[in-house]
């Protein structure tokens, strides 16, 4: 095991010891699980909850907005001619 | 526990069990993993305009609402009804609900329903056949993590400023003119790129950078760390090309698309003028330095250049010339016929490909690759594409008119660094046309390119049916293809 092994080992140990501790904060005693069927359900209720609110602002709020501030940043930059030569946009 | 208290728990559970069965709530579970997967899928594919890329994620939030709702009312039902069933018997006197309630709650029946639940579980999933196929070498979690990094390319672009930041400390002196191969696919553009790669003196875009391409010193390092090594295998096309890890590849694309998303959402490509574009020069250039960093980190090699094999900068010839000083752009390309049956024949190679694969067709257009298949989207070189709406793409005919408006658009744009290369004198006469193109790229050694010529053949020839190409069509390409073998080197 050369030197940076060890140093990547330990870092390693530090991260995983600070992650155990952090989680031992946020979880409630072993009592209070409640069993693989109310497990996942709870979980899976989460999850779908956490994910819909997340894509319903990207879908409903963000991407409308950043669409109609592109459409009036460009104007006509950014427009493919008859030739193909694409004019101008401001994106790089 | 009384007999009736264990009754009561078995009853409940049966209910429970059958109840969570019929309203679907792992079923709902799973549709959830499905929805985040196709929002990965549509933000991860650049040729999606923004009004359907919208719609997608309105219709996938409310399809992640409608799952959530089901697991609830799903959960609760499963929960409550056989509680109730429960509380009914002990109205009747047949059991006692508080004792049902202890027993459902105490520690060894629920870490013994657990240790149940897992092994059924388990042994289900070993009998049942995986919804999701490993698709190539791709595990369903090297899918997973492709569609992320598909989908995060701003995030990507951000976090590969701060290794820019990071990377410019170095103080690197700037590597030497970089080379980059563009023609229409199927024109040697890869096994060119292979041949400068073996020389060893060149750095490119490898399956390494798969699939954070925009963060190479990141990824490199952790891929390093935790990356799995694989064996050789044949490339998509089909054509006996190997490819494994440290192949070069075509990933350049990945850059120009996250930094013009727009210009990918039409039918077709449009031509890119060579106008400043200070961010992406900046980000580009720091990119080409890095992989140029890595490889010689690598090989322990100094002195090493960056090229790239992107076919896409067949769009960009005036940018490439006119943005980096000293960029040398070799353009291939191979008697018209010829080329035009082989790219018919891929496309309808790709088309078969990806309608069986939907993942492969994401991979390709997520990478940048729109030569093919469902993917197709042509490179409107004078605006031949929208004035020949009516040429279907799985004839051969279609394929003619894309050569002679790329190659009639490549031959004005051949100079002092734009250079084409005729890739059936270079399978003809390799000596000779590699040293031509060693002159051209100015390779420090010009022998480890000669080296290269035994890997050059005549490929067979195809004999395509010319009976149903229009007669002008054909005399326009060979007057484009004279011009352009006496411009090539």
């Amino acid at each position: 095991m050369t030197k940076s092994d060890i140093r990547t080992t330990s870092s390693r140990s530090v991260i995983g010891l600070c992650i155990a501790v952090l989680a031992g904060l946020f979880v409630t005693p072993a009592a209070a699980y409640i069993g693989p069927g109310a497990g996942l359900t709870a979980i899976g209720a989460f999850l779908a909850l956490v994910a819909g609110v997340g894509v319903a602002l990207f879908g409903f709020v963000w991407l409308p907005i950043r669409r109609a501030m592109r459409k009036k940043t460009l104007g006509e930059a950014g427009v493919e001619a008859d030739d193909g030569v694409m004019s101008d946009d401001e994106t790089a | 526990m009384t007999l009736s208290a264990v009754a009561g728990v078995a009853a409940y559970c049966v209910g429970f069990i059958v109840l969570f069965q019929l309203t679907g709530v792992l079923r709902s579970a799973a549709n959830v993993m499905g929805s985040v997967r196709s929002v990965l899928a549509t933000l991860g594919d650049p040729g999606n305009d923004e009004l359907s890329t919208e719609r997608a994620m309105q219709r996938a939030a409310g399809s992640l609402f409608w799952s959530f709702l089901k697991i609830v009312l799903g959960g609760a039902a499963a929960f409550l009804l056989p509680a109730a069933f429960i509380y009914g018997a002990e109205q009747l006197g047949l059991l006692s609900f508080d004792t049902v309630l202890a027993g459902l709650s105490d520690w060894r029946f629920l870490v013994g329903a657990t240790v149940v639940a897992l092994a059924v579980w388990q042994a289900l999933r070993l009998r049942r056949k995986p919804e999701a196929e490993p698709v190539g070498d791709y595990s369903p979690s090297d899918q997973l993590l492709h569609e992320i990094a598909f989908a995060t390319r701003p995030v990507q672009r951000a976090l590969g400023g701060l290794e820019d930041k990071s990377f410019e400390k170095r103080g690197r002196a700037p590597s030497a003119a970089p080379v980059f191969i563009a023609g229409l696919p199927r024109a040697g553009t890869t096994v060119l790129l292979e041949t400068l790669e073996a020389t060893g003196r060149f750095a490119s875009h490898t399956y390494r950078n798969m699939p954070f391409v925009l963060t190479p010193l990141s990824w490199n390092g952790f891929a390093r760390r935790f990356g799995k090594e694989g064996e050789a295998r044949e490339r998509a096309h089909g054509d006996g090309m190997m490819v494994d890890f440290d192949s070069p590849e075509a990933f350049e694309e990945v850059l120009w698309m996250t930094f013009w998303p727009q210009r990918y959402q039409g039918e077709t490509l449009p031509v890119w003028k060579g106008a400043q574009a200070p961010k992406f020069e900046r980000f580009f250039r720091l990119h080409r330095e890095k992989l140029v960093f890595l490889r010689e980190q690598k090989t322990g090699e100094t002195g090493l250049r960056y090229a790239s094999k992107n076919n896409l900068n067949i769009c960009r010839i005036d940018f490439l010339r006119d943005r980096i000083d000293d960029a040398v752009v070799i353009v291939p390309f191979r008697e018209p016929v010829q080329h035009a049956a082989s790219l018919l024949n891929q496309h309808k190679n790709f088309l078969k490909q990806h309608q069986d694969d939907a993942f492969g067709r994401l991979y390709m257009a997520a990478i940048g690759h729109f030569d093919f298949g469902a993917n197709l989207k042509p490179v409107n070189f004078g605006g031949w594409a929208t004035k020949t709406r009516d040429l279907d793409p799985t004839t051969l005919e279609y394929w003619l008119a894309y050569w002679r408006a790329a190659y009639g658009f490549l031959r004005t744009r051949a100079g002092d660094r734009v250079h084409l290369l005729d890739y059936d004198a270079l399978c003809a006469d390799p000596q000779a046309v590699l040293q031509k193109l060693a002159d051209a790229v100015a390779i420090d050694d010009p022998q480890a390119l000669l080296q290269a010529a035994p890997r050059f053949r005549p490929a067979p020839s195809r004999k395509p049916d010319l009976a149903a190409v229009d007669p002008d069509l054909m005399r326009s390409v060979y007057a484009v293809y004279d011009d352009i073998q006496r411009a090539a080197l």
